[in-house]
């Protein structure tokens, strides 16, 4: 007997030292589905994440989306933009890009993950019981904007695109193969979403009963507003581009800033020009614009990349009275100890102390008044000098140069005091080219340019003709480059996705 | 400027004033000991019976250890008297007994009594180890005899196994040595720690690792223990060994039994090694004429200015021979052991030392280890591990990355100079110099763990014998870095830097009762048992820059201008298992075994949270049989059978739970405010991946054992596997993990030995192993029928492309890529790449439609080699031991990424590059393989046949005659020894070594598994020369 009592209190002994009562874990860092979407706050939380999309959420990884990538999609493949670097940023300055581009498929991430977070906040808020009906309309209308600005961007680049909503993750089926979203649908489904949005919103977040602060990155009505201004241009319903830019200017809300260089400056993060801007700070979540942006060996701003920079060709179209052209890096003595500067013809032998640089950095995020590493410049997604321009192109397309329409263009030239235009000067295709030459020179590296040339219809030619003025090939063919080629990822998973008229 | 390495901190740098302190204080220990050894053992003189007697006749003999070494002051006695004298230091004996005795009785501390018939020839004598059966191995939660193991097991004794010199870890003691087990090893960087996997992997994105069990204990650490302390190992690779395991058996179990107290009186071992390092294969670069001559001509054809105009000062620089140097490898380890009849005790110090051959690569361990075991009475058995180790490198990332300092030294520009006339470094057009970016950042690395464990074995009944064993293991992974101003970021930033502090614990405990009896020709044991374990993680990490100088690096964030959000994560894991053993032997040529495990596991969601693992496996052991013995031709025979599953759990905490993450967002200036998104497409439905394996084996011997062979064939068929299945971005994310996918393994291993020659004088044995695996994945999932793995960037601005592509009916890391053709050649119209000039890369157009897409793709190669061989060799002559080893993989490629960066860069291939009317027959294109609209880096070109035999050990050891040792009478042996490793690689590859996986990376299972076979900016290879001394001294 005795045999057995030693046996039970070993085994009850051995039983004391395990550990486990039970195999539910405790989830020490992180919020679940379950515990996560209570409390106004949590909507806060969730309906912040979709603006952190914007860029990146974290400071020192942080180029995705407006914090750079985009730029390449929109600028670099253009007429103005250039990078000296080969691989992908490369391919897209050159105008061969294929569906295995990494930037291409960067951006497409970048975009969905918006998309996604939006989605995933209206989902969970929408049963969110501690908060009220208007709170609730507030915060999901700031997601349905945000997701309608990417799909946007997303019409832009890919044309038909896979349309998710809140309504897909109700029960969802990861691997079902979508087909995209024809062009018309989406735009259907934008200017739904944006005429809904706009009767929610705020002007402004000047005493907000649901923020306590001047929240002025959040979603406004005129953000609304402008960005279905801007997806009439794109499919040229100029009356609507009219009538909205119309509301945009009645709304009192914006004006231009004084200063083109200002308006830039890494401490103006906010002024009345903003429409709608992603917001950053250098040290808790600041962006690599300015590395990427800025020069190499430069005195001030020392050791950045000069990456994503503007051709030569496209800097030497500025007049030289026009303030925007102070808004480059084209000569400076290096660090080097070279004078850093344009080469007088193509190909031409620096003489000794000096160095030809093969593109012209721009001060557009890349101000030398910033000292840190990663900076905290707005990206401006939506302003007001664009908003003029827009609604100078429409006039034009109704009606022909009116006195509106150059005044418009002249409000925007003489703030940098650059030479006005005169009405007898233009008919209505010269106005034309003129409205998407002063586009580029007020707006390169904001995320315009691509899209202007195809909705003027003018990308193969001007950016060819660049190509060749430089000695590199005419690759752009239209249509099959009026969008670009769905990453191959994405086609491997969901062949519906064809790039067969892409490529 | 001035260079900063110069000021930092002294304790940063592992410096040579410490080691030599190190070394002395060694021989100072050791010199303490030899003293008080030799006090103990002037004690022991034998003492000779001078007495004799009438009818009396002289027995003689020898007594030596199961080793052969022989014994020395071992006790004779004739059985029943008093009469009795002690063996000399050879182990001899003469005794003089009266004429009518019969038997003579051995004892000797910590060895069994043996009683010995006397005869009239000399009497052989050879002691047991007390309590330690004679061929008795480890197995899961119990020990068996060799013979009656119905499963797959291989073992690996410390005689076996690579050590010395740069061998820091088991992966790297293990290569070759037992069949069927691959090491890989992901760069020769010192520190780094090789991934094993038994009989090819199961899973796809969860590790393939094995599990390893040290002395009983299942540990996270068990891959980096010190190779000296390792006793034997027994690799457990078929279902019916490793379900014992259940849900985390599925890869294989690499069981560590650790030395215990050597036999009888106390024993000190010192063991000092020193060697050196040096660089195999240097890349071929281009001079700085060269390189300056080629890239102005590029320029030149692109209408560009030259990079180098005529006014540039060409400077010729060797960046490699700059970063480079002769490593160093230093060994030291003394060991103390004693037993005696009812305890044993171990402990022992190992350091090791190792300057990298490039430069700021140093690692530095030190450990130690005790062991005790102590037998109370017949019923109580009780024993305790404990295991503590601390590790320091420098400079850890060497993976497959353009981050990775190997990188910026093997694409440096040759034409510009290193440092600038005042003694700081040169930039060019701002970037960092190559040179800074390998010496100036602090990455520094620590690893601290204390692991202790204890065990209590107690016979209730006879027969009946209860086991409880309890651990703990406490593991810290410190990661220290700092970015100075010398480089471009720490300039702009004032300094950068940071600390991540890792802890780890883990609490298990296990208790099983064992139940053996024999009845007639029955044989049984029975064991059931439960274990417990808990792990928890703990993560704090804080960023600062902005410091007034560099010369504090990472140790005073206080000091910081700027903070970074502080950082802090916990997760836990929680695992329950219940399991059970039958055994059974019939007239001891039947055996059957039976085996059963359910195991909980806090990673699975409520429904899914136990797994039932169950196996068994019969043998017949034909040479127990008459008809077998009749033949008189085997010693062994032996044929097995098995089946069995097991399961993985590697998926880490919570994957099936909707988590959210957090972070900061500005949504106004000055504004930080909270964000919080998913953090992953959750699965509440997760649940074990399981692995049915089936093992058909064959135990040979013959020549009463001189010969014996082993051959296994398995087939495993893995399902529900663990899979990140990609899902549509648009969801938000890349993938979803899911249970799906179905992949196999089949396979044949063989493993002989034979002892060629065995006179007293000459000795020679040699075994081999081949083992052959291939896998093939099945399925992967509905509507899911790639999946793509990508190399890393090959530059800063050339993205990463896909590589590998796993399609079912495929295995893992196929290479993926376009057919090279060539260059297009001048006046060439090649109609699939209309945009295409002349110099351009070309790429066949294998599906033909006419023009080259993504859809031109095919695949190039596997990656995991197919075969794989080990060949080792024993020689003994007199006092000289010689050990040639050689081990091998066959049939596998590798993308040689190095090559294509290089091809147009700095490597000397650039220079027979496309030029028009002056090169043309070539097939290096014009300007590299980024600008083309059609086709990609990744392509046919890089990709080469690796397999290679290596001859990776010599060591030739002398060992000094007893007879000369005889003036000092406490040293028992000294043996003097010269290792080279590493010494020459067979093979037709053409980059720094057929041997590397850039994409080993415990932390991405999923790039391991499915992205291996990319080699780019891997650590040098070096061979290695080791002089060595052993003293072993009572």
């Amino acid at each position: 007997m005795k045999k057995y009592t030693i046996l039970f209190l070993l085994l009850t002994a051995g039983a004391q030292f395990s550990c486990n009562q039970d195999l539910e874990p405790t989830v020490y860092s992180n919020l679940t589905n379950t515990n996560g979407y209570q409390t106004k706050s949590d909507a806060v939380a969730a309906i912040n994440s979709v603006y952190a999309r914007l860029k990146g959420p974290t400071v020192g990884d942080n180029f995705s989306y407006w914090a750079t990538r985009h730029f390449a999609l929109t600028d670099i493949a253009t007429d103005l933009g250039h990078c000296q670097f080969g691989g992908d940023p490369g391919q897209l300055s050159l105008g061969t890009w294929s569906s295995t581009n990494g930037l291409l498929q960067e951006d497409w991430n970048s975009m969905y993950k918006l998309i996604a977070n939006a989605n995933t906040a209206i989902f969970g808020i929408t049963s969110i019981a501690a908060i009220s009906d208007t709170e609730k309309a507030q915060f999901i209308a700031e997601a349905r904007f945000l997701r309608a600005s990417a799909y946007m961007d997303l019409t832009d680049a890919w044309g038909p695109v896979i349309l998710i909503t809140e309504k897909d993750l109700a029960k969802p089926d990861y691997l079902v193969q979508t087909p995209p979203t024809s062009v018309e649908d989406m735009d259907a489904f934008i200017i739904k979403e944006l005429n809904d949005v706009a009767n929610i919103l705020p002007v402004n977040y000047k005493n907000n009963a649901i923020y306590d602060t001047d929240d002025v990155g959040r979603a406004t009505k005129g953000a609304a507003l402008t960005l279905l201004a801007k997806l009439y241009l794109r499919s040229h319903d100029w009356q609507k581009v009219a009538d909205l830019t119309q509301q945009v200017m009645s709304l009192n809300e914006y004006s231009l800033f004084p200063t083109y260089m200002g308006l830039f400056k890494e401490n103006n993060k906010w002024c009345n020009e903003n429409i709608f801007s992603s917001l950053s700070d250098a040290n808790t979540n600041g962006t690599e614009l300015l590395n990427h942006f800025g020069p190499t060996d430069h005195p001030v701003l020392k050791n950045r990349w000069q990456y994503y920079t503007v051709n030569w060709d496209f800097y030497n179209t500025f007049g030289d009275e026009d303030d925007r052209k102070k808004c480059f890096f084209p000569e400076f003595m290096g660090t080097d100890g070279l004078l850093h500067k344009q080469a007088p013809s193509l190909g031409a032998e620096p003489p000794a102390g000096e160095l030809y640089m093969p593109d012209v950095c721009t001060r557009k995020y890349a101000d030398d008044e910033t000292t840190t590493y990663y900076d905290g410049h707005s990206v401006n997604i939506l302003r007001y000098a664009d908003v003029l321009l827009s609604r100078a192109e429409a006039l034009n397309e109704i009606s022909g140069p009116t006195s509106e329409a150059i005044d418009l263009i002249n409000q925007v030239k003489r703030r940098s005091h650059a030479k006005q235009l005169v009405i007898s000067d233009y008919n209505q295709a010269t106005l034309r080219d003129a409205i998407l030459q002063e586009r580029g020179w007020e707006l390169f590296f904001e995320g315009k340019r691509r899209q202007d040339l195809i909705r003027m219809n003018k990308y193969d030619v001007l950016v060819n003709a660049y190509h060749l003025r430089v000695g590199e090939a005419a690759q752009i063919k239209m249509p099959q480059n009026k969008y670009y080629t769905y990453p191959q990822s994405q086609v491997d998973l969901n062949p519906k996705l064809s790039n067969a008229d892409r490529q | 400027m001035k260079r900063l390495n110069q000021k930092k901190p002294r304790d940063f740098q592992i410096n040579r004033l410490s080691s030599h302190k190190e070394i002395k204080l060694t021989l100072l220990s050791l010199l303490v000991f030899t003293f008080q050894a030799s006090a103990a053992s002037s004690i022991n003189t034998s003492h000779k019976n001078n007495i004799t007697l009438f009818f009396e006749k002289t027995v003689k003999g020898k007594v030596t250890d199961q080793n052969g070494l022989p014994l020395a002051g071992v006790n004779i006695i004739v059985k029943g008297t008093s009469t009795g004298v002690q063996t000399d230091t050879d182990g001899n004996f003469a005794i003089t007994v009266a004429d009518n005795a019969t038997k003579l009785i051995a004892t000797y501390i910590g060895m069994e009594d043996q009683e010995i018939t006397i005869t009239n020839a000399p009497l052989k004598i050879v002691l047991k180890e007390v309590g330690q059966k004679l061929d008795e191995v480890v197995v899961g939660y119990g020990k068996a005899r060799k013979k009656d193991i119905t499963g797959s097991v291989s073992s690996v004794t410390k005689d076996n196994l690579n050590l010395g010199g740069t061998v820091s870890n088991v992966g790297q003691a293990l290569q070759g040595r037992a069949a069927g087990i691959q090491v890989q090893q992901n760069s020769f960087a010192p520190g780094s720690t090789p991934s094993i996997v038994i009989r090819g992997g199961n899973s796809l994105n969860t590790s393939n690792e094995p599990l390893y069990v040290v002395d009983g204990f299942i540990t996270s650490t068990g891959g980096s223990i010190s190779p000296n302390d390792i006793e034997s190992i027994q690799i457990l690779k078929d279902a019916s060994s490793t379900a014992i395991y259940g849900a985390r058996g599925g890869n294989g179990v690499i069981l560590i039994t650790t030395k215990k107290g050597k036999l009888g009186k106390m024993q000190v071992e010192a063991e000092v090694s020193d060697g050196f390092q040096s660089i195999i294969k240097e890349p071929s670069l281009l001079t700085g004429q060269q390189y300056a001559n080629i890239q102005n001509a590029i320029a030149k054809e692109n209408g560009r200015s030259p990079v180098f105009p005529a006014s540039f000062p060409i400077a010729n620089t060797n960046w490699f021979d700059a970063a480079t140097r002769q490593g160093e490898v230093l060994n030291r380890t003394i060991t103390f052991s004693g037993s005696d009849k009812t305890s044993k005790f171990f402990l022992s110090g190992n350091y090791l030392k190792q300057t990298g051959a490039l430069k700021n690569t140093d690692f530095e361990r030190f450990t130690v280890r005790m062991g005790g075991e102590k037998r109370f009475n017949e019923k109580l058995n009780m024993g305790t591990n404990v295991y503590g180790a601390m590790s320091e490198g420098n400079n850890s990332d060497f993976g497959d990355n353009i981050l990775s300092p190997l990188f910026s030294i093997q694409t440096a520009i040759p034409s510009i100079p290193i440092y600038n006339a005042d003694g700081s470094y040169y930039k060019y057009l701002g970037r960092d110099n190559a040179l800074a970016l390998l010496l100036e950042p602090t990455d520094h690395i620590i690893n601290r763990m204390v692991n202790g464990s204890m065990f209590l074995d107690y016979e209730i009944i006879k027969n009946l014998t209860y086991h409880f064993g309890s651990g703990a293991e406490w593991q810290e992974n410190i990661e220290g870095r700092y970015t100075p101003s010398t480089l471009a970021a720490g300039a702009a930033l004032k300094g950068l830097g940071s600390e991540e502090n890792k802890t780890y614990f883990r609490w298990s405990t296990e208790q099983y009762l064992t139940y053996k009896f024999a009845v007639r020709e029955h044989a049984v044991t029975a064991m059931i048992g439960t274990s417990n374990q808990k792990d928890t993680f703990e993560r704090l990490k804080a960023v600062g820059s902005g410091f007034s100088n560099d010369l504090l690096t990472y140790y005073n964030l206080q000091g910081a201008a700027v903070y970074s959000k502080p950082e802090t994560e916990k997760r836990e894991t929680k695992l329950t298992s219940y399991f059970g053993r039958l055994n059974y032997s019939f007239d001891d040529k039947y055996l059957a075994s039976f085996t059963i495990r359910r195991d909980g596991s806090s990673r699975f969601g409520p429904n899914n949270k136990f797994g039932i693992f169950p196996s068994g496996a019969v043998a017949w052991k034909l040479s127990n049989e008459s008809f077998i013995q009749k033949l008189n031709t085997f010693s062994e025979l032996k044929l097995r059978a098995s089946y069995g599953i097991t399961g993985n759990d590697g998926i880490g905490d919570y994957a099936y739970m909707s988590r959210l993450t957090s972070y900061g967002v500005t949504i106004a200036p000055g504004q930080f405010v909270g964000g919080t998104e998913p953090a992953s497409l959750a699965n509440p439905d997760l649940k074990w991946e399981e692995t049915a394996q089936t093992n058909l084996g064959l135990d040979m011997g013959f020549l009463d054992g001189r010969i014996s062979a082993t051959i296994d064939v398995y087939k495993k068929s893995t399902k529900n596997v663990l899979l990140n299945v990609p899902v549509g971005r648009w969801w938000g994310f890349g993938t979803q993990r899911v249970n799906s996918g179905v992949v196999e393994n089949k396979g044949i291993e063989f493993g002989l030995t034979t002892e060629n020659i065995k006179t007293d004088k000459f000795y020679w044995r040699s075994s081999l192993n081949l083992a052959y695996n291939k896998q093939k994945v099945v399925s992967l999932s509905d509507n899911v029928t790639i999946i793509s793995t990508n190399t890393s960037n090959p530059s800063g601005t050339v993205s990463a492309q896909e590589f590998t592509r796993l399609v079912p009916g495929q295995e893992m890391s196929v290479l993926y890529g376009y057919q090279y053709a060539g260059v297009i050649k001048t006046g060439e119209v090649y109609a699939a790449q209309p945009l295409s000039q002349p110099g351009d890369p070309k790429y066949v157009d294998v599906n033909g439609d006419g023009k080259i897409t993504p859809d031109d793709r095919t695949y190039l190669g596997n990656s995991t080699p197919h075969y794989l061989a080990g060949f080792n060799n024993d020689f003994k002559y007199g006092n000289f031991d010689l050990n040639i080893f050689f081990q091998g993989a066959f049939d596998y490629s590798l993308y040689n990424m190095t090559a294509m960066v290089g091809e147009s860069s700095t490597s000397t291939d650039a220079l027979n590059r496309w030029v028009a009317g002056s090169n043309e027959n070539t097939d290096i294109p014009r300007d590299g393989y980024y600008k083309s609209k059609y086709g990609s880096y990744v392509n046919s070109k890089f990709v080469e046949e690796a397999s290679y035999i290596r001859l990776k050990n010599i060591s030739i050891g002398y060992t000094i005659p007893e007879s000369a040792l005889k003036q000092a009478k406490f040293i028992d042996s000294i043996r003097l020894y010269l290792i080279g490793q590493n010494l020459a690689t067979f093979t037709k590859y053409s980059g720094n070594d057929p041997e590397v996986n850039a994409h080993i990376n415990p932390d991405n299972p999923t790039a391991q598994n499915m992205g291996g076979g990319v080699d780019f900016n891997s650590f040098p290879a070096s061979r290695t020369f080791i002089l060595g001394l052993k003293v072993t001294i009572h």
